[in-house]
């Protein structure tokens, strides 16, 4: 596919080798044993499902314990593949932005045809093998006023998880911003309706920002904290601190904390870090700062090509979702929603309601 | 588009997790409708609330034995579940006020108490501004076990496995919609005693946890819709002003602040459940 907002383009595209995914491996191995989670990516990763399916084997043969995430355009899911994933427990993604409207319009192959009519299929198939497989959303100003009818759509589909990105580099404008806020409250009548009746879902954009009012100093640990907690390893094998820097491997080598071969610069890795840290002026006056997604240092960087410095358009963005959101979480507190309560309250929350899912 | 700091206004209006944490027994208050209908769920909640609970107080072991009453009521056919009535709604105990507080000895910051007389003219003026109205005088007696909480030489384990009598009439009655009113007073927690011939110079309330088991025992004989006050014991802070009298004074009208919320909060929660009909 060549979707229109796509943040590594098929420009000088390289693939990885069998050599660099098992070196990888060994890599992780001896650096993160414990508990690390292997996600596959690209391009689409799925156009290198026998190397997905080596390196899952090769990983086995370690004594850690890895989990495997890969995120997917969609078009070459197929039971096999599934079957597989659920055999070796690798979590499946899928990137769709909502009704055919939305999807449509920047999600097409190179040629330009649109991609929405053949992902029904996969989407169903993907569903019944992974009924909590994510769909992963991108909303751009051409496309928010389908958001809503979009999330109404993923549900009704099937998904349990909405993960939702705006596309900040868009063009957004006053006309747009005041339609993402439209949006953003119908989707907040929506969501209140499906909490009432008890629906579990996982709305990304709301989660988070209840969640930063209501875990308080501990949503620190919801947040991205820059070459520490996850790195990105190109086909080459050079590690960058994020996905989002690794573009073709190559042409971003100034931000590289390292490679598989040498190991991290931890210089490097904790001068990124900090620098990732440094606050804009305007944010440390700011009282959303402790909740605002202003911290995505991949983000600030992509739009305005420093670690810590905040496009003004994520600062409207989050100034308009975050009292929506607070008004939601106002009302569904006094109307007395137990599934809210228990969903952002209750700590073994995750375990009842896997438990009640249990046939 | 520029970069705009915001000076908010105001907190939101919903809780942090802070507040559940100390207040763990309110998760156990509001479990989905569709996790009591699942046995394995409401059992696992049960379990949950037992053993996650460093303390065990009554307050952990009365909410735990209230989901495994409800789903035993929801699920059995057992003839000694007949008093058992669908349609009979217990309010859950507004949390306004943490309900604890110790007197004598050492005790820096003692609580401030609210009488039988003051609570009952809080809780009834207001209903009665809402056109509920109760008799005060003709009301039903609850005769029922409970721990010994109101025993301050015995430690909480000593007193989860001991039961004593307790008897209590309620504070308020309305015969047309069967509901019962009852604040727990500092007297009425006295109730929950055994005679052990021990004597304290440090007396404990915890006005809050008699409620709450005194709502349970309400749920379990289902007769009577009900709503269990408590008195909720704000520590009186000497710090506020050089006058210890008006520290006494501040104390007291907060301490009648917190009862009306809940009492407010009660109100709403009958309109919901359509007990009264707006």
């Amino acid at each position: 596919m060549s979707c229109g907002y796509c943040y590594s383009p098929p420009i000088n595209r390289n693939d990885m080798s069998q050599m660099v995914a098992f070196q990888s491996i060994d890599f992780i191995s001896e650096q993160y044993p414990t508990n690390t989670g292997i996600i596959f990516f690209g391009g689409e990763p799925l156009l290198k499902k026998d190397l997905i399916k080596e390196t899952i084997e090769y990983s086995k043969t370690k004594p850690d314990y890895f989990h495997y995430k890969v995120t997917t355009n969609g078009l070459l899911l197929d039971s096999d593949f599934l079957e597989y994933a659920n055999s070796v427990g690798l979590q499946v993604s899928i990137s769709v932005d909502g009704n055919r409207e939305a999807h449509n319009t920047f999600r097409r192959f190179p040629d330009g045809k649109p991609t929405f009519d053949l992902l029904k299929d996969k989407i169903e198939l993907l569903l019944k093998y992974q009924p909590y497989a994510k769909s992963l959303m991108t909303v751009s100003p051409e496309t928010v006023k389908y958001y809503s009818e979009s999330v109404d759509y993923l549900l009704n589909l099937g998904f349990r998880y909405i993960i939702v990105s705006l596309n900040y580099a868009g063009n957004w404008t006053d006309e747009s911003l005041q339609e993402l806020k439209r949006q953003y409250n119908k989707i907040s009548s929506l969501y209140e309706k499906y909490i009432l009746k008890e629906k579990k879902f996982y709305f990304s954009p709301f989660e988070m920002k209840l969640a930063s009012h209501i875990r308080q100093n501990n949503f620190e640990c919801y947040q991205c904290h820059l070459a520490q907690k996850q790195i990105s390893i190109a086909y080459n094998g050079l590690i960058y601190p994020c996905v989002q820097f690794v573009k073709d491997g190559n042409s971003n080598r100034e931000y590289s904390i390292g490679s598989i071969s040498s190991g991290i610069d931890m210089i490097k890795q904790k001068q990124i870090y900090l620098e990732s840290k440094e606050q804009d002026a305007n944010c440390m006056e700011c009282d959303y700062n402790p909740r605002c997604n202003n911290k995505c240092s991949c983000l600030s960087w992509q739009l305005t090509g420093e670690l810590n410095k905040v496009t003004p358009i994520l600062c409207e963005t989050e100034r308009i979702l975050i009292p929506i959101v607070d008004k939601l979480g106002e009302r569904l507190y006094k109307e007395g929603s137990a599934m809210f309560i228990q969903k952002h309250y209750n700590a073994v929350y995750p375990i009842l309601s896997m438990i009640e899912d249990l046939k | 588009m520029e970069i705009k700091p915001i000076k908010k206004k105001k907190e939101p209006n919903y809780p942090t997790l802070e507040f559940y944490v100390k207040n763990p027994e309110m998760l156990s208050r509001n479990i989905p409708e569709s996790w009591m209908k699942n046995k394995y769920v409401a059992t696992s909640i049960a379990a949950f609330i037992l053993c996650g609970s460093p303390d065990s107080s009554g307050k952990t072991v009365t909410a735990a034995i209230e989901i495994i009453d409800k789903l035993n009521s929801d699920n059995a056919t057992n003839e000694s579940n007949t008093n058992m009535n669908d349609s009979i709604k217990v309010a859950p105990i507004f949390a306004h006020g943490d309900g604890s507080g110790s007197t004598g000895c050492v005790v820096m910051s003692p609580p401030v108490f609210i009488s039988e007389d003051e609570a009952r003219s809080i809780i009834f003026e207001t209903l009665a501004k809402e056109n509920i109205h109760f008799d005060t005088t003709n009301c039903p007696t609850l005769k029922f076990k409970a721990p010994p909480l109101a025993n301050d030489c015995l430690k909480k384990e000593e007193k989860m496995a001991i039961k004593t009598d307790v008897e209590i009439k309620m504070d308020g009655f309305n015969a047309d919609y069967n509901i019962g009113i009852q604040f727990m007073s500092s007297d009425d927690f006295h109730k929950f005693r055994i005679e052990d011939g021990c004597f304290s110079s440090a007396s404990h309330y915890d006005t809050k946890t008699a409620a709450e088991l005194l709502r349970a025992e309400l749920k379990k004989k289902g007769i009577l819709n009900a709503a269990v006050f408590y008195d909720p014991l704000p520590s009186i802070d000497y710090g506020k002003s050089k006058d210890w009298r008006k520290c006494q004074k501040i104390a007291k009208e907060e301490a009648k602040e917190l009862l009306l919320m809940q009492v407010n909060e009660f109100i709403q929660w009958i309109r919901k459940e359509k007990i009264i009909e707006q």
